[in-house]
């Protein structure tokens, strides 16, 4: 199963168009999405409006790949799942968010093994396989924060 | 005695940027303060409260949010006021300086790398400790760098 996840504050049709399109081209891997308020509804694919918390975490644990907006929540519970990750950033000329921090950060973890970004009008099915097909293992990333922020911000706590 | 401490994030990437600070809070005297109920079960029985979101392009809440920021300010008297922003979070730190001259330290989103939050630019006049998780955008005169949650 392939998972898509718009996150839980703004609707982001066109990753869900995008998505359906490609679940349409192939209908041999089930795809579920998770919509939000978006208005979008999807033809080709299961889905829900919202998955939260543990229910989400619980989906991304049976997902093959995960294609999500570039939310750092998302990021998280999908790298710290060990699952191959496309980014589909959301762009602010085009009110998919206020700024273009999404882009952003895509860009900056493009690169990571298992992670793509897919950028606007570029081909999503290319990304899908590029990924899937990377030795994607994220063995070993933590839950939390590295050990020299965290003994920095204690010791600031404790001052 | 221990300090008291308020830490305070919005919804979503906040709270999950703040979860990965847990251990660094580990066995201190931590409220914690977010908008969702459901946050409260990742806790472990720890303090939670939960107070109103808002946003830039939606203030709607923003008068709520500072009745009950303050209010919650005014109970708790946390020495320091931590947050992963966004809006609640400023908020947060803003009431807590005034209300309590409280210790202030505020965490700038991993999501902006280019440049700060709007929330981070103006926090700059709110914070004690004013920090990016970009090493790129910390400046001598703040924001500052210790470090990122990835």
């Amino acid at each position: 199963m392939i998972l898509v996840s718009v996150g839980l504050l703004l609707p982001f049709d066109r990753l869900i168009a995008l998505m359906d399109d490609w679940a349409a081209h192939h209908a041999d891997i089930p795809v579920m999405a998770q919509i939000g308020d978006g208005r979008y509804l999807p033809r080709h694919m299961q889905w829900q409006r919202q998955l939260e918390g543990p229910a989400f975490r619980s989906a991304v644990q049976r997902a093959r790949l995960v294609v999500a907006h570039a939310g750092i929540g998302t990021i998280f519970d999908a790298l710290g799942l060990g699952k191959p990750l496309v980014l589909v950033p959301r762009y602010a000329d085009s009110r998919e968010h206020t700024t273009d921090h999404q882009l952003h950060t895509a860009k900056r973890l493009r690169g990571r093994p298992g992670v793509a970004v897919c950028e606007r009008g570029e081909d999503i099915d290319r990304h899908i396989g590029a990924v899937a097909e990377a030795a994607s293992r994220q063995d070993g990333f933590s839950p939390h924060a590295p050990p020299q922020m965290l003994a920095r911000l204690r010791a600031a706590l404790l001052a | 005695m221990s300090k008291r401490i308020l830490v305070v994030s919005s919804g979503g990437g906040h709270w999950a940027e703040l979860c990965r600070l847990m251990p660094a809070l580990e066995g201190l005297d931590v409220t914690f303060a977010s908008v969702r109920p459901e946050y409260a079960a990742q806790l472990a029985g720890r303090p939670y409260r939960l107070v109103p979101d808002f946003h830039r392009l939606d203030l709607k809440a923003a008068p709520l949010a500072v009745w009950t920021m303050a209010r919650l300010l005014l109970e708790l008297r946390p020495h320091i006021v931590l947050s992963t922003g966004a809006a609640p979070g400023l908020l947060a730190l803003a009431l807590g300086k005034w209300l309590l001259g409280a210790r202030t330290i505020w965490i700038d989103s991993l999501a902006s790398s280019e440049t700060l939050s709007g929330s981070g630019r103006v926090a700059r006049f709110v914070s004690d400790s004013w920090l990016t998780q970009w090493p790129h955008l910390a400046r001598p005169n703040g924001p500052h760098f210790w470090g990122a949650v990835l």
